[in-house]
């Protein structure tokens, strides 16, 4: 076997926890078999998403009036890590920039290999990618511009049609696309996961999960034998649909219980959960009157008066201060666990996924419940309807609670997570509570600054 | 004497080589076309605010961007407290900037037009302009805030654009797309014509 896939690994263990497999439920088991499965949904997905990609490029070229931002950044951005939470990565399974690959891939694909310096530093990539773009979001207005929006699509697309001509399955999805490095991120901590049965993969002989069969194989180079976590799974179900021995289950199991076994940390996957956190500071700190003091203290300390440039260090200064924290919570942990710093920080990274996940959530809840209305108002508009007035679909008071609700729920799976690795990772009762205790200080404090900008007023896309 | 490689495998690892410069031209590529075209897009925000007396007019004209053709008309004033100013008298006329050294005065004004109070919005007021050509233009306004007050003057310069330039992004991308596809599927048939060979 050459495929560096499914070589060279040992079969992974099962998942554990209270397991409910879904696939024993014959309706679900039917639909995941389906050859229409998940193209039913993924084609008019497809549609949808040409509509909205014209709208944002062609439409008004206020948000407030744009049905292609409302849509996008109103209902499907905010619902986007529910899913994850819920239904794992099947996003992936049905995102339209998937099918598009799959679509040029089908007609003139060349299926090279995915090259190597990709597979090394494809995450790395992913990570400065999702910088990028929360960077030009704030200096030149992405969100808030349909037509920006309408040419990141763009830009997505073209590197969707590169990479689907000239290389294999789906090379953009698991090693580019910004959006797969968030959802892989967040499906760790979601209550769906797909597995192999050891037993029965121990005898098999013919992986065509992964090299294909009835179906293509694994469209996202997972060989579930040995697959260690469900980040990578787009829930596409051809696994299942090749394997002729059953062996693959989709099993329910605790928000984040993926996260207390990590075995293999990878120091990539730990940074991003902290840039996310950095994500989620700047998105609410430039909206405080402090904002523009820092800025202006940036200016004079620094000599620069060109407002892009003296952002751009204040950015890169916020994103810092997640990761500079967790370095440092490492370190207090390496004390008491020997580990190398670095290690500690690549594993206790993960913990911080269920806050981030929570805060994301809190952070997008605000513009599903508070603007809402706004994908009724501007879908009316394209019939010549024009509608004004609150777009809110509950009061202030109450996505506030909810908010708090969501991050106290999130600081409490990443404290349980912190100590959950810290056990792994140290020996002695004595050492897991120490290596244990500055990453519970760090949550908690991660937890109180979200707080914290949550009971700040938020500034509406629409 | 070892033997020279078969001709697929020489393209495999031709194209192996291949691969790194591709990726990173395909990279460059995009950030080259795509950022400064996001810079250039967010120009156009025509929603503009002046100080006239002791009051604040804030001017926005179109749907975010002032087009070719009809336009809507949005004046907002609002007092040194922030609070909106109703029943003021405004009146606004439009007109092209002209090149000093290209025109010649034909003694021609163009016709000022009444905006109308917003029953709907207090201090907001409406009203239409026609843009007939791209380039810059002014909008000149005069405030009555009171009856039989003084009349104060404020003029806005902005830009007129047309809406054909997204059309240019949407071939720019196309195009780009195309040519992708084209050299993909030359590959392809490429290499389908070499490993038939080889076979042969």
């Amino acid at each position: 076997m050459s495929d560096p896939a499914i070589r060279k690994k040992p079969a992974a263990r099962p998942l554990q926890g209270p397991a409910f497999n879904l696939l024993d439920i014959p309706a679900f088991r039917r639909l995941v078999k389906s050859r229409w499965y998940p193209g039913v949904i993924a084609w008019p997905t497809l549609v949808i998403f040409a509509f909205i990609t014209w709208e944002l490029v062609m439409g008004p070229l206020k948000a407030h009036d744009n049905f292609g931002t409302a849509l996008t950044w109103v209902l499907w951005w905010p619902i986007l890590p529910i899913m994850f939470l819920l239904l794992g990565r099947i996003w992936c399974a049905i995102c339209p920039f998937g099918t598009i690959n799959d679509l040029v891939q089908a007609f003139v694909g060349n299926n090279r290999p995915v090259p190597r310096f990709l597979k090394r530093y494809g995450i790395w990539i992913i990570d400065a990618i999702f910088m990028l773009i929360t960077w030009s979001d704030h200096l030149w207005g992405v969100v808030e511009n349909p037509l920006n929006s309408g040419i990141l699509l763009l830009l997505i697309t073209l590197g969707v049609v590169v990479s689907g001509a000239f290389f294999e399955r789906r090379t953009w999805c698991r090693y580019l696309c910004f959006l797969g490095g968030l959802s892989g991120n967040y499906t760790r901590g979601g209550i769906i996961g797909l597995s192999a049965t050891p037993g029965i993969c121990a005898t098999c002989t013919t992986q065509n999960c992964y090299k294909g069969g009835e179906v293509p194989g694994c469209p996202m180079f997972v060989f579930p034998k040995t697959m260690e976590s469900n980040a990578d799974c787009n829930l596409c179900g051809n696994c299942v649909k090749n394997c002729p021995n059953g062996s693959i289950r989709i099993t329910t199991r605790l928000p984040s219980q993926e996260l207390w076994f990590v075995r293999n940390p990878q120091l990539p996957v730990a940074f991003l959960a902290s840039v996310i956190m950095g994500i989620v500071f700047v998105q609410n700190i430039t909206m405080l009157n402090i904002w523009e003091s820092i800025l202006a203290w940036f200016e004079s300390a620094l000599g620069i008066s060109w407002y892009p440039l003296a952002f751009s260090i204040a950015f890169l200064v916020l994103m810092a201060i997640p990761v500079g924290l967790l370095f440092g919570a490492s370190a207090l942990a390496a004390r008491a666990n020997g580990k190398a710093v670095l290690e500690n920080f690549a594993r206790f990274g993960y913990a911080i996924i269920p806050l981030d996940m929570a805060g994301h959530i809190a952070h997008n809840l605000f513009h599903l419940l508070a603007e809402g209305k706004a994908v009724w108002f501007t879908g009316l508009s394209l019939f010549g309807k024009g509608i004004e007035g609150p777009t809110s679909l509950v009061d202030a008071g109450t996505i506030q609670v909810l908010q708090y609700g969501l991050v106290v729920l999130g600081a409490l799976a990443s404290i349980y997570t912190a100590w959950r690795l810290a056990k792994s990772s140290a020996g002695l009762p004595a050492r897991k509570i120490a290596t244990f205790l500055p990453l519970a200080v760090l949550m908690l404090l991660f937890a109180a600054a979200n707080v914290y900008l949550f009971s700040i007023p938020m500034a509406m896309r629409m | 004497m070892p033997s020279a490689p078969s001709i697929p495998a020489a393209l495999r690892a031709a194209s192996r080589r291949a691969a790194l410069p591709l990726w990173a031209g395909a990279l460059a590529l995009t950030l080259l076309l795509g950022f400064p075209s996001v810079l250039v897009a967010n120009g156009k925000d025509t929603a503009m605010t002046k100080a006239v007396g002791a009051n604040t007019a804030e001017l926005e004209l179109g749907e975010g961007a002032a087009l070719m053709g009809d336009n809507r008309v949005l004046l907002t004033l609002h007092d040194s407290m922030g609070m909106p100013v109703p029943g003021a008298r405004i009146l606004m006329s439009v007109e092209m900037v002209q090149d000093q050294s290209m025109s010649m005065d034909m003694g021609e004004k163009p016709k000022p037009t009444l905006l109308a109070a917003d029953p709907a919005s207090p201090g907001s007021y409406l009203g239409s302009a026609n843009f007939d050509s791209t380039g810059d233009w002014t909008a000149n306004l005069e405030f009555v805030f009171a009856p039989g007050g003084p009349v104060e003057k404020a003029s806005f310069s902005f830009e007129v654009t047309e809406l054909a330039s997204n059309w240019i992004i949407l071939a720019v991308f196309g195009f780009l797309m195309v040519v992708t596809i084209v050299a993909a599927a030359a590959l392809r048939s490429r290499q389908g014509t070499i490993a038939k060979g080889a076979e042969a």
